[in-house]
């Protein structure tokens, strides 16, 4: 569970770059959170995962305050940063076992998941090479190898299909489905409105730091009247009288 | 020239030199070189006066020459040595060679373009060193119109032997051993290469000037010229060409000069055009094994390890295989037992004697300021290496990463000292294995200097990590500028300095012996480290949250 109260944060004086946003993910959902880019998404994750301190308002993961728990509530969920240029000189393997080590995880479980992992996302072949040498998307895959090691029960995911071939986008959407159905919380941002469309059973739009909407995909047909309009449709619309 | 050739090397110019356009900005420019130029002035009137001085002083006994040789020689040996990085860096791991090498150009063209930038560039290392020494020369002596003519001419010419010699050696080893599919690896051992071939030169140079003290006595008429140009051979030419440059001869050898260097050229691109292509083409692509981790490997592989031990771990694998830090940081290390060794080799004699000098003080009980000594060198080379100063500033733009883990800051921060003191552990213990075996200090004693200095390696580190938790650079787009232009390093170095300066000054005030100064020294710096580390405590954590990128 993710719960978001009044949070705000600026970088100048006079913009915000997050304002007075409240958000509660509940465990069970896939939630998408959708906005051009410059909305406030990116910073918003930020504030959620620790990497910056909002001025305003609360972040609770699992009950856990972010601010006032960091380690504890930090041990709560994994994050997908949206850049995986991080590690390029360890190998494969070294990343996997230093995050299994960041978070505690035991042998026996760390070898399970890394078996089951490289699995899933093909990646049995390239342990042994140093991150640096594997393409874009393979690096985006063993990022999130990495979060999912510990098993952690929320999911914060910065853009996390950039860069993934067709069939690691499946695995990876098929992943959240079976986390969520496990009463777990699964949180990304994303611009593709497809997947959003596709796998995701609410939604937030935020634009120039405000939350637009929240809610399920149909409410926001109904309240937008938009009934037969494409999610696209609907989102181009309400960006762009802002 | 070939037209394509001066699109080629224009267009490449272009791209590696971005003077700004706007006018401002042009402006801030030249200032700033304006106000480097001035700043440089006193440092130039120095070097002029010092060759004034040189010239006189070789003119007495005939061997005035002597300062044109060592002005090419020294100078093509420079020129050679920066340009063994700028050659390998400019031929094979800039960006552009993956644009250049779909075009259809011939593989001479981009070779003739990348050695003339490598050569303008270089023409700069020759103004600082050649320039000064060709006008002393020519004003000392009087020389005609004809002797500048004579040195413009080998100015020109004179980086391109050095150059080609840097060429083919890369190019030689990027064709034949398949390093180069690994480029951390190749940058990493041609800069080892680069250092181990410096050292070796200046070792063979300070024989060669011993060798020529020895014989003073048969001096006159320019025959040390012979004897200095054996750093480059060519030199010779391009120096007797300048002495003689009043008669026939003169032309003679400037000529000759300038046609080996265009013999050079051609070599090299003859060879180039066997080599280069075959050597460039899969640089870009890193190696991957594609193998197969077996379950048993990785049971073996996988097993849990505490935060710290991992952390650490993490740190030292990028700290080898960065080429950028192994070099700086790393490699700084284990110069310093070379320097040790390198002279029992070179200069028997007096390494003899310095040893009977230390047996001897051995025997008397050692004195207090060579515990120091110690202490101070081991002070020295752990700030040096900088490890701890820049271990924030080396994070860069994913510090982010540090924020979102579930690993305290006081934890990271610790166990980012403790990566810098165990390689100032390995600094110390192979200095020490070296002053067993060639100062044949005694082992107890050894220990001894071990643990006290254990305590100076730790209060390096503790000031560096400070410093850097302060103001970290984070913003950078080479790994070279995380740790080389970064002035956390040199600030915590002045202060490790300092604080060894006063050391030294207060135990010499004192004369201490030996058992006063290890219980002082442990005393001091035990308190000092103690301080730090209630600081780093106290405040660490707070200043790292603050840090954003």
């Amino acid at each position: 569970m993710i719960e978001l109260s009044q949070v705000t944060k600026s970088f100048t004086s006079n913009v915000k770059a997050v304002d007075n946003i409240d958000l509660k993910v509940d465990g069970g959902e896939i939630f998408g959170f959708l906005g051009p880019n410059g909305a406030g998404k990116t910073t918003t994750i930020k504030m959620m995962t620790g990497i910056l301190a909002p001025d305003n308002g609360s972040i609770l993961i699992d009950g856990l305050d972010i601010t006032k728990d960091p380690l504890e509530a930090k041990k709560k969920f994994g994050f997908v940063p949206d850049t995986p240029n991080m590690f390029l000189r360890l190998k494969g393997l070294e990343y996997l076992n230093f995050m299994s080590d960041i978070y505690d995880v035991p042998s026996k479980e760390r070898k399970e998941s890394i078996e089951m992992l490289s699995q899933r996302f093909e990646m049995t072949k390239t342990l042994g090479d140093q991150i640096q040498s594997y393409s874009h998307g393979m690096r985006q895959k063993i990022i999130i190898m990495g979060v999912l090691i510990h098993n952690p029960s929320v999911w914060i995911m910065d853009e996390p299909m950039t860069g993934l071939d067709p069939r690691a986008a499946f695995t990876l959407k098929e992943m959240m489905r079976e986390h969520a159905d496990k009463g777990n919380t699964v949180f990304f941002s994303t611009h593709v409105l497809e997947v959003a469309e596709k796998i995701c059973d609410r939604v937030a739009v935020i634009n120039q730091g405000k939350l637009l909407f929240c809610g399920k995909l149909e409410e926001m047909k109904a309240h937008f009247k938009a009934q037969d309009k494409s999610l696209e449709k609907i989102f181009l619309d309400m960006t762009q009288h802002e | 020239m070939n037209k394509k050739l001066f699109i080629l090397t224009l267009a490449l110019m272009k791209n590696g030199y971005s003077f700004p356009s706007e006018k401002s900005k042009k402006f801030k420019m030249i200032l700033l070189c304006i106000v480097l130029a001035v700043s440089l002035l006193p440092m130039a009137y120095g070097i002029i006066a010092f060759l004034r001085s040189a010239y006189d002083g070789l003119a007495t006994v005939g061997e005035e020459g002597v300062l044109l040789s060592l002005g090419i020689g020294v100078s093509a040996f420079v020129i050679f040595f920066f340009g063994l990085f700028y050659t390998m860096n400019t031929f094979y791991f800039s960006d552009d060679v993956e644009n250049l090498l779909p075009l259809p150009i011939k593989s001479s063209h981009i070779l003739g373009a990348k050695f003339i930038i490598v050569t303008m560039f270089e023409y700069l290392t020759a103004c600082v060193i050649f320039l000064p020494i060709i006008i002393v020369y020519g004003v000392k002596s009087g020389a005609g119109p004809l002797y500048y003519v004579y040195s413009l001419l080998i100015f020109l010419t004179l980086p391109v032997i050095p150059i080609v010699l840097d060429s083919v050696i890369v190019m030689i080893i990027m064709r034949f051993t398949n390093l180069a599919k690994n480029k951390d690896a190749f940058r990493t051992i041609s800069a080892i290469i680069a250092i181990i071939f410096g050292v070796g030169v200046s070792i063979m140079s300070q024989k060669l000037v011993l060798k020529e003290g020895a014989g003073l006595t048969q001096l006159g008429n320019n025959s040390l010229v012979a004897i200095t140009s054996n750093i480059f051979p060519a030199s010779k030419l391009g120096a007797l060409g300048l002495i003689n440059h009043g008669n026939l001869s003169g032309l003679v050898y400037t000529g000759l000069f300038i046609i080996m260097s265009l013999l050079g050229f051609y070599v090299f691109l003859l060879l180039g055009n066997k080599l280069y292509y075959k050597g460039v083409t899969g640089v870009s692509v890193s190696s991957s094994s594609k193998k197969q981790i077996s379950s048993k490997e990785l049971s073996r592989k996988s097993i849990r390890s505490s935060v710290m031990k991992a952390y650490v771990l993490k740190e030292l694998r990028i700290l080898f295989r960065t080429p950028a830090y192994f070099i700086n940081c790393i490699l700084l290390n284990f110069i310093w037992p070379i320097f040790l060794i390198i002279p029992t080799f070179t200069q028997p004699n007096s390494m003899k004697q310095i040893g009977e000098m230390v047996g001897a003080m051995q025997k008397q009980g050692i004195s207090g300021m060579m515990f120091v000594a110690f202490f101070l060198i081991m002070l020295f080379l752990s700030s040096s290496n900088g490890i701890a100063a820049t271990s924030i500033s080396r994070e860069g733009e994913n510090i982010f990463f540090n924020k979102y883990i579930p690993v305290s800051y006081q934890t990271q921060i610790m166990a980012k000292v403790m990566t810098g003191v165990i390689m100032g552990v390995v600094g110390m213990l192979s200095i020490s294995i070296v002053a067993v075996i060639v100062f044949k200090l005694a082992l107890p004693l050894v220990v001894l200097l071990c643990v006290t200095s254990l305590l100076g390696i730790l209060f390096a580190n503790f000031v560096g990590i400070i410093i850097d938790l302060y103001n970290p650079k984070l913003h950078w787009d080479s790994e070279q500028k995380a740790v080389k232009n970064n002035l956390n390093l040199i600030l915590s170095m002045v202060i490790c300095i300092a604080f060894g300066g006063l050391t030294a000054l207060a135990i010499m005030k004192l004369n201490l012996n030996l058992r006063q100064v290890v219980v002082s020294l442990v005393a001091v710096y035990g308190l000092l480290d103690s301080l730090l580390y209630l600081l780093i405590r106290k405040i660490g954590s707070k200043i790292f949250s603050k840090i954003e990128y």
